[in-house]
């Protein structure tokens, strides 16, 4: 063994890489290969290659740049989702726990208390619903006098523990324009304020809010306000802020020598100074992953979405490229088509990071 | 280090060889079948019955694999089930054009399932495709109207009547919905395909049917969609949604719940009197009758329970009553006859085994287990004298009608140069966009999907010459070659 440590390092590596040949590599080269093709499910067309005329196709497919719009507008949603995670994380990062134990153990048992007390009043005069929400709530402030910031954190990453398609369906009817929480809560809120306004039509509008601008017909454009794209947007923001990008930058915050952090302070610096001046570009190395990784992400995502929210409608509004492949290939079964838009796909993705990349190295050389 | 990874590795490989000998292997001398399908009631008792009766086979259910792509995919890799269903003509041309459909032609009349002779007239097309036949019915029916009694009592509405055109029976629903504060509580119909994830209303194709149109043309050259059947179709879907405002749209009904599966859908729906009437067929009977037992408990429950009846309203046991579809004016009514087809994979190693389980459809068995679970069987083998086991879902009245409208209900012409189910591709994303925008032109959407199809039709021929040159035959038969 000592004399062949190669053979050894491949033999540890052969699972993954057989697994890696077998299910990502191959079929890569096989789509790529299928592109130049009129590859299809249905057996009475005789495999041909066709040369570029899928991607010729594509260049005239309406669809194509429909769905390639939507893909590019849910991205939007990147900042925020980002900027978000790092807002969330600078909070969580400090200790949040009371230093004085008998303080936090006061106070652990008058939020206890007070919990009981509440969740149990709305459960016995006949509001459950609003118990558990109390309840719930209740434990979490408890837990959080107790054992501090661990306890938000658990809290904010506990949606990533939940299977995609549950958090799915829950949005879908938070979403309904008449009897979702959202448009009801919009509505109880618009009445106290004195006037009647219909909520948004979320999954089942065209609207989006860049509507204004004059697309062509194909686009589908309902016009100024929220519709589906941005339901589909404020979701994901939803799951992204507390989710892995908080835990990254989590991780990226304790990697800063506190000295820094306190030096500042000692010279007099605020709060938005310090994070400013220190903790954002010592962050950088880290934001910089999580935009490349997200970027990525936001061109091949919003499939489970499409597919389990709105059937990538109305009227193909909230259709992306990634599920579009699915329609091509597995709907309509014209894999070398579908493959064709996959590449194409690809290519942005590339595209895309290798900007970023040489924009990273053209700053860390400035 | 090398050691705690040889160790995982190891122990990895044991777990393997433990899960792979608890693997449970098929009894000896039993030929399984697997057979992709609905996770219905009335599977397990039908798989069960078949069982019994060939104790050389075993037939499997596989729920999780029944929809179209997946047995595309499955079949071309050769990994598929032995049979499976298909719901509707449409997708089993798309099925034969796959090449995953096993032609039964030259078995079918010494094997007793011969299309043409056993099953309804009216689904004839439901299990051929081009002048061959590729399954057997499991199950067939039209749709009809069905209603809640008790959403129409308390409102005072009449009942819908046997003879109402769309525009009678639109205004009737706007008459029983129901809003809240919050909206509409009760919506006046439901009529949605829940065969995908998602919801895609099908109400603007009961209604183009309802005018006996097709969306081709006799030959099955062109489609014919920019048709003043279509144009009216797609008027009235828009009005039933936005003017009538008794539909509401598939995302909207999307929204409403997210269970899905079997009887969690539409019927769950009108049977929790969230819909005054479905679209329906008499398969609805199947689920309807799990939720009334359910609501009879809950009615127990609460005659029993004082406090609960202080604070709660009796709750309600679904009664519903069957119309005929309206009709348009000077018309009668009219729609499509479909059915639930079984066919078998052709590259099944078990396909003769499976022939047996065809032909376990149209036996006299299997007829009686249909009339029980209200479904209407094979038409030479059915009764219609089953015992009423629920008098509140109109049983016998659902048999009345289903029997008449199976033999009224007609098939669409299909078409070997563009496949149906792209058909109703290029129109449901039509749909989507009218209900998404009512200021929409529905008459310049039916023109764009003429278009749209036109130019399908034109790029299928380009990319097969069969196909081109039966379409050079079809459309001049005399200057074929």
């Amino acid at each position: 063994m000592r004399r062949h440590p190669r053979f050894v390092v491949l033999l540890f590596l052969a699972p993954n890489l057989l697994g890696f040949l077998t299910f990502t590599l191959v079929p890569v080269a096989l789509s790529l290969a299928g592109s130049f093709t009129n590859w299809s499910l249905r057996p009475a067309l005789p495999l041909e290659f066709i040369g570029l005329q899928n991607y010729a196709r594509l260049l005239h497919d309406q669809q194509f740049y429909l769905y390639l719009y939507n893909t590019a507008y849910l991205m939007l949603a990147l900042p925020f989702s980002i900027g978000g995670a790092l807002w969330l994380a600078v909070l969580l990062h400090g200790q949040t726990r009371f230093r004085h134990a008998p303080t936090a153990r006061r106070a652990t048992l008058a939020s206890g208390l007070a919990t009981l007390a509440g969740a149990g009043a709305l459960w016995f005069t006949g509001s459950p619903n609003l118990a558990y929400l109390v309840g719930f709530l209740g434990l979490v402030a408890t837990l959080g006098f107790h054992f501090g910031s661990v306890t938000y954190r658990t809290a904010y990453y506990l949606p990533n523990f939940t299977a995609g398609a549950a958090t799915i369906l829950l949005w879908t009817q938070l979403y309904n324009p008449t009897s979702g929480l959202i448009n009801q809560g919009l509505g109880r809120a618009a009445a106290w304020l004195g006037f009647e306004a219909a909520g948004p039509g979320w999954l089942t509008s065209t609207k989006s809010l860049l509507g204004f601008l004059p697309w062509p017909e194909f686009f589908n454009n309902g016009g100024f306000g929220l519709g589906a794209r941005e339901a589909i947007m404020a979701m994901g923001i939803w799951a992204a802020i507390g989710g892995n990008n908080l835990i990254l930058f989590l991780a990226g915050l304790s990697n800063i020598p506190p000295e820094l952090n306190e030096a500042a302070e000692i010279d007099g610096a605020g709060g938005w100074q310090r994070f400013r001046h220190i903790t954002w570009p010592q962050l950088a190395p880290t934001t910089f992953f999580i935009v490349i990784i997200s970027l990525i992400g936001g061109l091949q995502g919003g499939f489970e979405q499409a597919r389990m929210m709105t059937n990538g409608g109305p009227a193909g509004t909230t259709t992306t490229l990634s599920y579009y492949i699915y329609l091509q290939g597995f709907e309509r079964l014209d894999l070398g088509y579908g493959s064709a838009v996959a590449w194409v796909l690809f290519l942005l993705v590339f595209a895309l990071t290798a900007l970023q990349w040489s924009r990273q190295a053209r700053d860390g050389h400035d | 280090m090398r050691s705690v990874l040889l160790g995982v590795f190891g122990v990895l490989v044991a777990m393997s060889v433990v899960a792979y000998t608890l693997t449970p292997a098929p009894p000896r001398h039993r030929t399984r079948i697997l057979w992709a399908s609905s996770a219905n009631p009335f599977r397990l008792a039908q798989i069960e019955r078949f069982n019994a009766l060939h104790p050389d086979l075993l037939l499997q259910l596989d729920s999780s694999n029944n929809r179209f792509e997946k047995i595309i995919v499955q079949n071309s890799s050769g990994v598929g089930p032995d049979c499976f269903d298909v719901l509707t003509g449409s997708y089993l041309q798309a099925y034969v054009e796959s090449g995953v459909a096993w032609d039964l032609t030259d078995r079918a009349d010494a094997l007793g399932i011969k299309a043409d002779r056993d099953a309804w007239p009216s689904i004839h097309n439901e299990i051929t495709y081009e002048g061959r036949q590729y399954g057997y019915p499991a199950n067939a029916g039209t749709f009809m109207i069905l209603y809640n009694k008790n959403i129409f009592d308390r409102r005072g509405v009449p009942y819908p009547s046997e003879d109402m055109t769309w525009d009678e029976f639109f205004r009737l629903l706007q008459r029983v919905s129901e809003s809240g504060p919050a909206g509409p509580r009760v919506w006046g119909t439901n009529a949605m395909d829940y065969s995908g994830r998602m919801p895609v209303p099908f109400l603007w194709k009961t209604l183009f049917y309802s005018q006996h149109a097709e969306f081709f043309s006799a030959d099955g050259t062109h489609p014919t969609i920019d048709t003043p059947e279509l144009r009216t179709a797609f008027r009235l879907h828009r009005d039933a949604v936005f003017r009538y405002q008794v539909l509401p749209t598939g995302v909207e009904v999307g929204t409403m719940t997210g269970q899905g599966g079997w009887g969690g859908t539409s019927l769950t729906q009108f049977a929790e009197g969230r819909f005054a009437t479905v679209v329906s067929g008499k398969f609805a009977i199947a689920s309807l009758r799990g939720f009334v037992e359910q609501q009879k408990r809950q009615l127990e429950r609460w005659a029993a329970d004082p406090a609960r009846q202080a604070r709660e309203p009796r709750p309600e046991v679904l009664r519903i009553g069957v119309v005929p579809l309206p009709h348009f004016p000077g018309r009668p009514s009219c729609g499509v006859a479909l059915s639930q087809t079984v066919v078998i994979n052709p590259q099944s190693p078990h396909r003769e085994a499976a022939l047996k389980f065809l032909q376990f459809l149209a036996s006299d068995t299997y007829a009686r287990m249909v009339e029980l679970y209200g479904m209407p069987g094979n038409p030479s083998k059915v009764r219609y004298d089953y015992p009423v086991s629920h008098p509140e879902l109109a049983e016998h009245e659902l048999t009345r009608w289903v029997t008449r409208t199976m033999a009224q209900g007609y098939q669409t012409r299909k078409s070997p140069f563009l496949l149906d189910f792209d058909v109703e591709r290029v129109l449901n994303d039509q749909v989507a966009r009218l209900e998404a925008d009512p200021a929409l032109d529905p008459d310049q959407l039916v023109r764009e999907a003429q278009q749209q199809l036109d130019d399908l039709l034109q790029a299928n021929l380009g990319r097969d010459p069969r196909l081109a040159a039966l379409y050079r035959a079809r459309s001049n038969p005399a200057t074929a070659r």
